[in-house]
């Protein structure tokens, strides 16, 4: 059976942005990000990505730069564990792409801290962790390579929530830092808090491209495609008799909002 | 134990093979029949752990005095099957949990194994993949599914057997959040249905809340059970084990931090909102 998992996609993204990829649970979001490392390769079109241009002719050799300037964490963090130990899960990737064990090791157990893994943990399996774990696994084995733009398939999921919020930080910390994050989300409250730019997709069309501000502006729309607003603009359109200058997306935003209103500075 | 005991655990003890450190030390607890339990704790906190023990998937150190009840009946090697007849646990990775080469076949499956009949068993394949809005897919594989699809499978698995005790670990994780309602909604249904008792390990807060009573667990030990109310009502307990507060109270905070008074009696989202707008009435 022939289906179409991507249906006449076209958008260009900015260097150094970040960038948050959301729709409803099939809307294509996951075979999207599989195409930007050429995991995946479009039945027809054209994909320009780190100096790279794919197409349905693209081979699988000669793909090892494009791998490691686009790190990709999968939406199941145990489909892409595979060693003995977590260290030397981590330190593959180093190696693989030429560095020497030292360094790699070095590298590793920096990535490592980082994701909050202690040291206790790191010799051992990696499916001997809970689920939480194996997924910063996978995060810091795709960050250790310091790749250009990094792909976060609901990186969040089966975090704790200071995990989570920890972790929205690193990103964010990556993305300043000269890189471009692509984050797949069901969180429209990180959408907000965190994103320059965001991709809406459905039924493997791209139905919309723009700020979240844009996006969330239209509450008919987004119940139309069953997108939530973030919890703020939510709380704010229940708030009777207040006016806001702007649709508060972010508690901060929220709370500004509300202060102008009691404190009758509108 | 109490007739209207679903799950109890006693001073249980669990260690994992060539390891040292226990991870669960001497937990203690009980789970209501009929009731709707959520358990919450940080990553690595013990949850999954637990919720193997009580299917049996893994038994307590032997060297202890733990004891695991499931509906009446001891949790030790002999009962097992017995005890798994009753107890559905979702996975946490619905791949791991998926036997079939088609979503029908895996549906089927804990069917077949309790010996249904034929013409029984494709009725109810197919009304419990309608119900989580996947029958389109029964004849794909399921590993040709995307992560909220697959998470619907392992559910829809799950009900179709109608165990006593449905165990949902971080089930709905990867679903849109009109989908998590959705299968949330079918679930409660259930249980008022069938007498059915829901423990569901969970990250989210809306999740946790819809519980009769909530678990708080830390490094393998239990500090807390109580209401969703008034656990999720004890901020300060929760963001140092690193557990997140609701909106409103992260809203309230905010608020008096901003010179926004907000007095101690308005706790719920609805008292914020009546609070906040006579406030703006006196402007
Ligand atoms: N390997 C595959 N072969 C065939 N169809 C697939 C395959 N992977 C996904 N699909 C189908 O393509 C569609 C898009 O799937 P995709 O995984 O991209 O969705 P998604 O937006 O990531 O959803 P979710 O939020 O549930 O992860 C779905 O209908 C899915 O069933
Ligand atoms: N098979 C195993 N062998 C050895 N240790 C294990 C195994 N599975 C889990 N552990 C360890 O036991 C502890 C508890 O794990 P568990 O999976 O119960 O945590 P959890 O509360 O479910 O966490 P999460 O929220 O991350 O899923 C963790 O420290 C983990 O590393
Ligand atoms: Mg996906
Ligand atoms: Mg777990």
């Amino acid at each position: 059976m022939e289906k179409k998992g991507l249906d006449n996609v076209s958008f260009e993204l900015l260097d150094n942005s970040f960038i948050a990829l959301i729709g409803h649970t099939g809307s294509g979001k996951s075979t999207l990000m599989q195409h930007f490392n050429a995991l995946l390769k479009p039945s027809s079109g054209t994909i320009d990505i780190a100096g790279y241009h794919i197409t349905s002719q693209t081979g699988n050799k000669n793909l090892k730069k494009l791998r490691k300037e686009v790190g990709l964490v999968f939406q199941f963090p145990e489909s892409q564990l595979f060693e003995n130990t977590v260290l030397d899960d981590v330190k593959f990737g180093p190696k693989n792409f030429g560095m020497s064990d030292k360094e790699a090791e070095a590298k590793a157990k920096k990535w490592l801290e980082q994701v909050g893994l202690s040291t206790d943990v790191i010799s051992k399996s990696p499916f001997e962790l809970s689920g939480g774990q194996m997924r910063r696994v996978a995060i810091a084995g795709v960050m250790v390579n310091e790749p250009q733009i990094l792909c976060l398939d609901e990186p969040g999921a089966g975090l704790d929530p200071r995990a989570r919020e920890e972790m929205m930080q690193i990103f964010v910390n990556y993305q300043k830092a000269g890189h471009t994050v692509i984050l797949v989300t069901h969180n429209m409250d990180d959408v907000a808090k965190y994103a320059d730019d965001v991709l809406v997709m459905e039924h493997g069309k791209l139905i919309k491209h723009d700020k979240p501000q844009k996006v969330f502006e239209n509450e008919e729309w987004l119940k139309k495609h069953y997108l939530d607003e973030p919890t703020s603009s939510l709380f704010a359109s229940s708030l009777k008799g207040f006016r806001f200058k702007e649709n508060p997306l972010t508690i901060k935003e929220l709370v500004d909002g509300i202060k102008e209103n009691v404190q009758g500075g509108v | 134990m109490p007739k209207d005991d679903a799950v109890e655990f006693q001073h249980v003890k669990f260690t994992y093979p060539d390891t040292k450190k226990a991870v669960l030390k001497d937990v203690n607890f009980t789970v209501k029949k009929g009731s709707w339990t959520s358990l919450i704790g940080h990553n690595g906190s013990g949850k999954s752990t637990i919720s193997k023990l009580i299917n049996g998937l893994l038994l307590p150190d032997e060297n202890s005095n733990s004891k695991i009840t499931v509906l009446g009946t001891p949790v030790t090697a002999e009962n097992i099957w017995n005890i798994r007849e009753k107890v559905g646990i979702v996975f946490q990775n619905p791949d791991n949990q998926f036997v079939g080469a088609t979503v029908g076949d895996d549906v089927a499956f804990g069917l077949e194994n309790r010996g249904v009949p034929r013409e029984e068993m494709i009725k109810t394949v197919r009304n419990v993949l309608s119900e989580v809005g996947m029958l389109e897919y029964i004849d794909s594989e399921p590993a040709n599914l995307s992560g909220g699809q697959k998470q619907r499978i392992a559910i829809a698995g799950i009900l179709a057997v109608e165990p006593k005790i449905i165990i949902l670990d971080e089930s709905t994780s990867m679903l849109d959040p009109s989908g998590r309602k959705q299968v949330l909604k079918i679930i409660s249904e259930l249980m008022q249905k069938k007498d059915l008792t829901v423990i569901s390990i969970t990250h989210d807060i809306d999740e946790a809340s819809m519980a009769d009573s909530v678990i708080v667990l830390n490094d393998g030990e239990i500090i807390d059970q109580d209401s969703p109310e008034k656990i999720f009502n004890k901020t300060s307990m929760l963001k140092q084990i690193g557990l997140d507060i609701p909106f409103t109270n992260k809203l309230i905070l905010e608020l008096n931090k901003n010179g926004i008074r907000v007095p101690q009696n308005v706790k719920t989202k609805d008292e914020l909102k009546q609070y906040l707008c006579q406030l703006n009435l006196k402007m």
